[in-house]
């Protein structure tokens, strides 16, 4: 007798909206990055207004195109996948709207405060507290349903795409919440809790890895589900995904430091993101082949089938980006490259290539089942998918040539070696036709996107939204272990027991080291034995694992813990002193003058970092070029900045000492008034408002009190409203004399008089005769 | 010297977990080639996968 049947029917209206939101903020996010590219090739574009200006639309870019397109694409992809491994509904059907509106709200409220300059000046993480909050709400609330389903669940043994929603989820949840660690000074700013190395440290822990942990391991949970549901072939290797996975979490959360080479980052924690970044390329191209190899028997869908076609591009882009990306991380390749147009080239290569082209072939696989149709043309997505992959070639291969030759020509030195052989407009100069190139390989892909646009919409028009169905026994449930159960089994209790012997290994000295050496040879050995004595096997080993979600999540908790807290701890207790006032490297930065302060704040609103640098590398080249006779950046020099400012890209050139570099600050207000006036070839947008709009001096008390619960050590009497208005207005009448020294009229109140305090205290704003730290 | 032995030291360590991955893998593979315990996600709605 056949058992009675129950039907599930899946909650695919909220994949649907979420499909639709990626769909639309893709094209706002690419449309952004053609027109910044344009800026770039064509800085007449920035249009003199303060919230078209490159610095202010950057961000837009970048965040709509990680957290706006992607985000939404890994959610639809999470939720059609999750209900459909795990043979359930989503547990909730309110909270995941919640999610859908949170999140769209989230990406509003960005697009309004970025273009006007609210931001917090760290890259990708720009988004002003009161945002923050609400992304970490919304991202509990994502948390929620997807958990409850999880434990609702009617197959035990979790899949492989389910590791890495879980990984995904909580990794992002403990870097975000990290990273946006700030200070309000009011609803609409803050500083952030770290500052200087420390900042930067955590901004890259939380940077590379937002690549990561948003950008990867969420679209590699869709590759091992849609691309054996697109080819009608199994995950090549079951065990593959399993070394793939644990690896690769463990792995990719070391490798931050990675973005500070050659900087004044100590060198145990640059040597560290070297060596994990290149241990990353086994578990990368592992996952790679595992993908790609799924496609073994079915490469004849290539020649016809878009969904296969973009898949396995895609695939192959993430192989080409996470072979390039520990490239670029060995020291001497870092280099050349660092700061140059090789990096973007090297992450758009990531995000149009990865990310962009699995979003094309999931909605191209999804959208008709969604709306229970077919795809409108096959022919139009294949011609999507031409458009878009010589659209990213063209990218590319511009960024690679720009990139590398201008970082050649900037290292190039006289034949004496005493002197930089070319100036960086000369450098600039040279590479704006591959600006010209990058602009239309955008422009293309942007092209190919309209066409997928046009045919999806197509393929809804002729269908009607469907959620679907499966039938499942009408019995219930295997009963579920205790929570207890699942902690307290052997595979967990074994792998607990081996990383606490593998850290008091590394950690310890003398006899605990030799303990803990010991000690996971000897559990190791014993793990072996158990399973092997027993009959179980490895198979089982992992396998049992799976049957517990809660100490699964656990595991990869403290997978992706351990690499962040051996960097950061010990940074934020080693590094900063045991007093504020101390001297590292050397050297102690003094803080900020209440009018330079107000300067600083204006350089981060304007998003200045985007293009400038504040770090004159370990290198000779950087030396002579921007050390003006003091050599390379220390780290007490930025020690008190609060968002720290080393940049990652120069599109102009390093302003770390530019006060003592161009003391002249009727250049200065010339330059920012319009750049051509005093250099021709400069792409650096004009700033004409900065001359108009006025300082807010009444916030200014609540920020240096904010800096002082920082730990930047302004003296007591220094920091009451009256000293700082009176400071405030004695450096602006010295700044407004030496202008007009210069034959430039100012006002003290203006913007422009505070930036240009700001730009003439870079480098010259260091404590005299400051102790040392231990 | 000593990122001479972090890098030979991690080389081998990555060497052995490959080779040890390769055989872990190949221990797993039916007659037909495929994977045993990759048959999802293509078991949640139709019949098994093709055999090769």
């Amino acid at each position: 007798m056949k058992a009675p049947a129950t039907t599930v029917t899946y909650n695919d209206r909220i994949v649907r909206w979420f499909a639709l939101a990626s769909l639309g903020w893709g094209a706002v996010g690419l449309f952004a990055g053609v027109f910044i590219a344009l800026q770039l090739a064509f800085p007449a574009l920035n249009l003199g207004l303060p919230w078209t200006s490159f610095g202010r639309l950057r961000p837009l870019h970048t965040n709509a195109a990680i957290f706006a397109f992607v985000g939404n694409m890994v959610f639809a992809g999470i939720y059609y996948s999750s209900q459909r491994l795990l043979k359930t509904r989503l547990a909730c059907d309110f909270l995941a709207k919640v999610h859908f509106w949170g999140w769209q709200t989230i990406i509003v409220l960005a697009a309004v405060t970025l273009p006007l300059g609210l931001t917090r000046g760290k890259e990708y993480a720009e988004l002003i507290w009161p945002i923050n909050v609400l992304v970490a709400l919304i991202w509990v609330v994502f948390g929620v349903v997807f958990f409850t389903t999880l434990a609702r669940r009617r197959e035990r043994s979790l899949y492989v795409a389910i590791w890495f929603y879980i990984a995904t989820i909580i990794t992002v949840a403990v870097l975000y919440i990290v990273n946006h660690l700030s200070l309000p000074t009011s609803l609409l700013h803050s500083y952030p809790v770290f500052g200087g190395v420390q900042d930067a440290l955590v901004q890259w822990w939380y940077g590379h890895n937002a690549v990561a942990f948003f950008l990867t391991t969420p679209v590699l949970g869709i590759m091992y589900y849609f691309i054996p549901k697109a080819a009608g072939r199994p995950v090549y290797s079951y065990r593959l995904s399993v070394i793939h996975f644990w690896s690769l979490i463990f792995l990719y959360i070391w490798a931050g430091p990675h973005h500070l080479l050659n900087t004044a980052l100590p060198s145990w924690l640059q040597g560290l993101g070297m060596i994990f970044s290149l241990m990353l390329w086994a578990p990368s191209w592992g996952g790679m082949l595992n993908g790609l190899l799924t496609l073994r028997g079915a490469w004849d869908k290539l020649r016809t089938d878009p969904v296969i076609k973009f898949m396995a591009a895609g695939v192959t882009f993430y192989g080409m980006a996470t072979f390039e990306g520990p490239l670029l991380s060995i020291k001497s390749v870092n280099a050349l490259g660092h700061y140059t147009d090789w990096i973007i080239g090297h992450v758009h290569a990531g995000t149009l290539g990865w990310n962009g082209f699995m979003a094309a072939g999931m909605f191209y696989w999804l959208v008709p089942r969604l709306w229970g149709t077919k795809l409108h043309s096959e022919r139009l997505a294949n011609l999507h998918f031409w458009v878009g992959m010589i659209g990213i070639l063209f990218y590319v291969a511009s960024m690679w040539v720009a990139g590398i030759g201008q970082g050649l020509s900037l290292n190039e030195l006289t034949a004496d070696g005493s002197a930089p052989a070319n100036t960086f407009i000369e450098t600039l100069k040279n590479i704006l036709p591959m600006y010209h190139l990058r602009a239309l390989g955008g422009g293309l892909y942007l092209l190919g996107y309209v066409l997928m646009l046009y045919n999806l919409g197509r393929t809804i028009r002729a269908g009607a939204p469907v959620d679907g169905t499966a039938e499942f026994p009408a019995e219930p449930a295997p009963a579920a272990e205790p929570v207890f159960a699942g902690f307290l089994n052997a595979p967990v209790l074994y792998t607990l027991g081996i990383i606490a012997a593998v850290c008091l290994w590394l950690l310890g000295r003398d006899g605990w080291m030799l303990t803990g050496l010991v000690a996971t040879v000897g559990l190791t050995v014993a793990m072996v034995a158990h399973f092997e004595l027993k009959g179980y096997g490895w198979k089982r080993w992992h396998e049992r694992l799976l049957h517990h979600a809660l100490p699964f999540t656990l595991l990869t908790f403290i997978a992706i813990a351990i690499g962040g807290a051996l960097q950061i701890i010990p940074s934020v207790v080693l590094y900063r002193g045991t007093s504020s006032d101390q001297a590292l490297e050397g050297r102690l930065q003094r803080p900020y003058r209440p009018l330079e302060l107000a300067g600083r704040d204006i350089y981060v609103r304007e998003g200045c970092y985007n293009c400038h640098s504040q770090m004159i590398r370990t290198l000779k080249p950087d030396i002579l070029r921007y050390g003006a006779g003091q050599g390379y950046s220390r780290l007490g020099e930025s020690i008190h900045d609060h968002p720290y400012q080393w940049g990652s890209r120069r599109t102009g050139p390093d302003l770390a000492r530019e006060g003592l570099l161009r003391p002249d600050l009727g250049w200065h207000y010339r330059h920012l008034l319009n750049p051509r006036d005093l250099e021709v070839d400069s792409i650096m947008p004009a700033y004409p408002w900065l001359a108009r709009d006025l300082v807010n001096r009444g916030e200014l008390f609540g920020k240096i009190t904010a800096l002082r619960t920082l730990g930047v050590p302004y003296k007591a009497e220094a920091a009451t409203p009256a000293a700082i208005q009176a400071d405030y207005d004695e450096q602006a009448k010295e700044v407004v004399k030496l202008l007009a020294d210069k034959g430039v009229s100012a006002r003290t109140d203006q913007e422009m008089v505070a930036l240009l305090a700001y730009l003439r205290c870079l480098g010259a704003n260091l404590a005299p005769a400051a102790p040392a730290a231990r | 010297m000593e990122a001479l032995n972090v890098t030979v030291f991690f080389s081998v360590l990555l060497a052995l977990l490959a080779a040890f991955a390769f055989t872990w893998d190949q221990s797993n593979r039916r007659d037909d080639g495929y994977d045993r315990e990759a048959l999802r996600p293509l078991d949640e709605d139709g019949p098994p996968p093709p055999r090769g």
